[in-house]
């Protein structure tokens, strides 16, 4: 399995345009900070009450509502080393989950992936009462802005890409 | 503490949903984290929240000043004028206010935050501005909307490769603050000083 964690850092090397090539390296810092921060939110050292399984899933549903099969493509193999129980590998594919905290989590992921517009102060309410510490709320916020985030780079620079070939 | 929910330039404060860090008790991953800050500024109500998760942000940190404020390519009001875009499109109030109010210190246009802050998405702004503007609304929308079109069109502007992938990183480091800003609390009138 290619290392999900070298994506970002390896788009200079595997570039076909020569302009983008160099845009990348000269961005170099901040592609290994792609990265980096992608470990932190989906395989981190402390990871709560949010399983790396459950983490890898909810990125693949991320990435996939992006329209970025290629972002949800770099995580999927590593749900397969995780394993994952069919509950949690049934939200990466966008499945409702049927326990309290499992809707809980779920209903900010997709609001806040779909439309943050509609984000409030009962989203917060619903995953601190359904068990999760402040820790966990903050991490959880962390990871479905950073794949968020990771999903429009990688579009983003594949239409650049396009564009400057 | 009045909740603001119309797009401003005003100075407005930030008040989360859950109990920050205390930096007095803080452990030390989390102080290691917030030295990422920049020592000279008090530590934010924003950034203390952060900090129940260090792992994080101690990549975030740097991230978003290497892509903000890093050398060369796009201008700095340009990604300025992504990162309001975007917080238009995610509704991000606390965002759209600090990030208006630097593009104008910038700029001296008060003109094009005016049209922005009051129509939108559907801002009509001078032909240069429009293109990067549109551009980083689209790539902002969940499915990302930005179309092969829409980048060529800013290469037709004038811009490099590296100027269009400082605007992606501009708008997709705001896509990640204002996920957590606008959902982890909300902008609030300034207290009375």
């Amino acid at each position: 399995m290619p290392n999900p964690f070298s994506t970002f850092s390896s788009l200079s090397a595997q570039s076909r345009s020569g302009e983008m090539k160099a845009a990348l390296a000269d961005r170099a810092k901040i592609m290994q900070l792609c990265d980096a921060s992608g470990q932190a939110v989906v395989m981190p050292a402390a990871c709560g009450n949010l399983p790396h399984a459950l983490r890898c899933a909810i990125a693949i549903r991320i990435a996939r509502a992006n329209g970025c099969a290629e972002l949800a493509t770099i995580y999927a193999p590593l749900l397969a080393t995780l394993d994952a129980t069919p509950d949690v590998a049934a939200i990466a594919d966008g499945a409702a989950d049927a326990d309290a905290r499992g809707a809980a989590i779920l209903s900010y992921v997709d609001t806040v992936t779909l439309t943050p517009a509609r984000a409030s102060r009962a989203h917060i309410d619903a995953l601190l009462g359904a068990g999760l510490t402040d820790s966990d709320v903050v991490s959880l916020a962390e990871l479905v802005a950073c794949i968020n985030f990771q999903a429009r780079v990688l579009a983003g620079v594949r239409l650049v890409e396009e564009t400057f070939a | 503490m009045k909740p603001v929910t119309r797009f401003t330039t005003d100075t407005l404060d930030w008040e989360p949903y859950i109990t920050p860090v205390d930096y007095d008790t803080a452990t030390p991953a989390q102080r290691e984290a917030l030295q990422e800050t920049p020592s000279h500024r008090k530590i934010s109500k924003y950034t203390l929240t952060l900090a129940h998760d260090p792992e994080s942000l101690k990549y975030r940190s740097p991230l978003f000043n290497q892509i903000m404020y890093g050398k060369d390519g796009l201008p700095r009001a340009e990604r300025e004028l992504a990162a309001v875009a975007t917080s238009v499109v995610n509704h991000c109030i606390y965002c759209g206010s600090v990030h208006a109010a630097r593009y104008i210190e910038l700029t001296r246009r008060p003109e094009v935050m005016d049209a922005i802050l009051t129509d939108g998405t559907k801002a009509e702004i001078d032909e240069y501005s429009q293109g990067l503007f549109d551009f980083a609304v689209a790539l902002s929308k969940t499915p990302v909307a930005a179309t092969q079109a829409d980048i060529n069109h800013v290469r037709d502007l004038g811009f490099t490769a590296l100027q269009a992938l400082d605007l992606v990183l501009a708008s997709a480091i705001f896509g990640w603050a204002n996920r957590l800003m606008h959902t982890l609390g909300q902008a609030v009138e300034p207290a009375e000083s």
